[in-house]
């Protein structure tokens, strides 16, 4: 059979993962175009595109880009930290296991969002609250990742540092840290996630600037086109922040023989 | 001691200046919940003396070995250890998040930490390792490395583990 070579590039394209999404992207345009969906239901692609290059160059899109940004970074990084230092509080010291995760397992039990209320009512509706929501709701994944990191610490390799004579603070340094130091990354980014999906909720709120305040306007206006600009750029944020972190694993865990070249 | 019996190995005259001994546990006992694993031994070691010890599994081996090795706090009973001791575990036991030399060299302080490690790796032949991450060894260059740790101690102790 000949026809093989005749027919390589349509099985290609047919194999291709980009056909679908370029296809569903066609009919999408095709259909705002000839007037079956209303702008007003859903703006065309080539709409967004357009209204995303506005926003751009008015620097609108930036300007409110920075402001949540800085929620979420300033949030995620107090949440991770306190998560880092309770869970090696607890991970380390058995007396610090008593007291603190009692109190992480009641927390963990709520819903951060249920507690959205009472954070308005103790800290307004200005940024602190959106900042504490995400801290909070970031830092329960970093614990819970270092914490069981520590504790899953293989025994014998600690066993075997002990017999070299390592003392308590080496072995914490050398042995302990380096060992759970997968399992935080992997909190890292249960963080980041998480506070990417908080900043959302939390923008909810009251917005007078950010993400959030464009939406609530463009849902205002109807203007589809900007809402669909601003989950373009959630979606792209959470895959920046993933990217951010395998490229930080690569990075970190130069060890792993699955990353050894050899 | 019932069921794991401890041979020794007398070490010739010559090699012993000192008699007290080096290792002495008097009326040790330890316990696991109900399970006594180790009942009133009692055990003296002079230096340069060889001990052999035997014992079907579960007897109690590596509970009297993680003892002498320091592993387990003697929690109050008379225990004497030398200061300066060395366990060889059966396995290796390379920390893999350090480079071959980093943990020959683990506990070791001073600038000549790497040079001591090259000396102790070149014994074996494994100087062009120095860099390699734990995990990228072969079966027999891990465990060659790992008992090359051990090149820089003059005491050596098997764990039966």
């Amino acid at each position: 059979m000949r026809q093989r070579a005749g027919n390589s590039s349509l099985t290609d394209l047919t194999r291709s993962r980009w056909l679908s999404p370029v296809l569903f992207l066609l009919a999408w345009e095709l259909a705002c175009d000839i007037g079956w969906i209303s702008p007003h239901i859903l703006a065309a692609p080539s709409t967004v595109l357009g209204t995303f290059k506005d926003m751009l160059v008015s620097g609108e899109l930036a300007s409110n880009l920075i402001v949540s940004l800085r929620h979420a970074i300033l949030g995620c990084a107090i949440g991770s930290g306190l998560g880092v230092i309770l869970a090696l509080c607890a991970g380390l010291a058995r007396s610090g296991d008593a007291i603190i995760d009692p109190i992480i397992q009641v927390k963990r039990s709520i819903p951060v969002v249920a507690l959205t209320p009472l954070f308005i009512i103790w800290f307004g509706i200005g940024e602190t609250t959106k900042i504490v929501l995400i801290a909070f709701a970031a830092l329960l994944p970093v614990y819970i990742n270092l914490h069981s990191g520590i504790r899953s610490v293989e025994t014998r390799l600690v066993d075997a540092a002990r017999s070299f004579g390592l003392g308590r603070l080496d072995l914490i340094v050398h042995v302990i840290l380096p060992g759970a130091l997968p399992s935080l990354l992997t909190g890292l980014r249960y963080a980041l996630s998480i506070s990417v999906l908080m900043l959302v909720i939390a923008k909810q709120i009251n917005a007078s600037e950010g993400l959030g305040f464009l939406i609530n306007n463009a849902r205002d206006a109807m203007r589809t086109d900007i809402i669909l600009v601003c989950l373009f750029v959630y979606a792209s944020l959470g895959l920046g922040a993933d990217a951010l972190m395998r490229a930080a694993e690569r990075r970190l865990f130069v060890w792993r023989p699955s990353l050894v070249e050899i | 001691m019932t069921v794991a019996e401890l041979a020794h190995f007398p070490a010739p005259l010559a090699a012993v200046p000192d008699p007290d001994p080096v290792v002495r546990l008097r009326a040790f006992s330890r316990a696991f919940g109900d399970t006594r694993v180790l009942d009133a031994l009692d055990l003296s070691i002079a230096p340069g003396e060889f001990v052999a010890l035997l014992g079907r599994s579960g007897s109690g081996k590596t509970t009297l070995l993680r003892t002498l090795a320091g592993l387990d706090a003697p929690n109050g009973q008379e225990v004497l250890l030398p200061s300066s001791r060395a366990t060889v575990f059966q396995d290796s036991r390379l920390l893999p998040w350090k480079r071959v030399w980093q943990n020959v060299a683990i506990g070791l302080r001073g600038p000549d930490r790497r040079a001591a490690a090259e000396a102790a790796l070149a014994e074996v032949d494994l100087a062009h390792r120095l860099d390699a991450w734990p995990l990228t060894l072969s079966g027999g260059e891990g465990s060659t490395s790992w008992t090359s740790l051990h090149g820089r101690r003059r005491f050596f102790q098997r764990n039966c583990r």
